[in-house]
């Protein structure tokens, strides 16, 4: 499996994937990207089987670049991992097509929780 | 508590049970003591800082902690140990802004009773003394996440 954590903080990538191994998910590829720019042409030359996506970032943010991926017609599952978590975003995320929103700080089991329905 | 608005002291005391929620879910550290609440900047110590900003509200949500401080809360950020080596001043500054974030993505879900139109800004992190505006009116909590002292500050802006 393949995933793609898309954060303007180098902490916040490290943080999900040290997540990610606790929740279990020690075997996935990991790739990263800055910001929804950069994660389009990773998106493109990787082709993830999962989005991890932060909401608030420059050049391009977290719900541009699903609404970039929904105009192209690339379908991949994609999640919010945000500090933002309020109803209106979590209504506009899932009016996009995102599967969920786990807003920071989260734990491993959060991770399972949300990761589990979409993975297996 | 020092004299300050109550408005002022909604956005402090969310600030406050804001950290508390960092420390034990992203710091893994329970034990969060308040030593005191005052109207004042914090001393001259880096300070990672953050605009929450709407239309009943423009404010700076600030974590501000010695050389020291920001390198343990950066290190429990980032799962490390406290005697491993030090990080370097980028990944510092990188760590205390996500911190920061954190912090502000918890006040701003705390304080959408009083204005339901915040906007996060982008973390910026200042090694340096920092000084408000003539307008604004400054709450500063000086905690304690567990032996590492560390200021919670909230700038509010006077000015719409």
């Amino acid at each position: 499996m393949r995933v793609l954590i898309v954060d303007d903080s180098k902490t916040m990538r490290m943080i999900v994937k040290r997540t990610l191994r606790q929740a279990g998910y020690d075997s996935c590829e990991v790739d990263e990207a800055g910001n929804g720019k950069e994660a389009l042409d990773v998106i493109k030359a990787n082709k993830p089987d999962v989005i991890l996506c932060d909401w608030n970032m420059p050049e391009m943010n977290g719900l541009e670049l699903l609404q970039a991926l929904n105009g192209q017609g690339v379908k991949v599952p994609f999640g919010f991992v945000t500090s933002e978590g309020t109803p209106e975003m979590k209504q506009l995320a899932t009016d996009n097509g995102a599967l969920f929103l786990i807003t920071k700080p989260f734990t491993p089991e959060t991770f399972q929780q949300q990761l589990g329905a979409v993975l297996s | 508590m020092t004299e300050m608005s109550d408005h002022l002291a909604k956005w402090v005391t969310a600030c406050v049970d804001s950290a508390k929620e960092l420390a034990s879910v992203a710091l893994g550290i329970d034990q969060v003591a308040v030593n005191d609440i005052v109207a004042a900047m914090p001393s001259d110590q880096p300070i990672a800082l953050i605009a929450l900003a709407g239309s009943q509200s423009s404010v700076q949500l600030g974590i501000s902690a010695s050389h020291e401080g920001c390198q343990a809360i950066s290190k429990k950020l980032l799962g490390m140990e406290l005697d491993e080596p030090d990080l370097e001043s980028g990944e510092v500054a990188d760590a205390m802004g996500e911190a920061a974030n954190i912090l502000a993505g918890q006040v701003k879900s705390l304080m959408t009773s009083v204005d339901s139109t915040l906007n996060l800004g982008i973390p910026i992190f200042i090694r340096g003394q920092i000084d408000k505006s003539a307008d604004s009116e400054v709450g500063l909590a000086n905690i304690r996440i567990a032996d590492i002292p560390v200021g919670v500050v909230v700038i509010i802006s006077s000015e719409q």
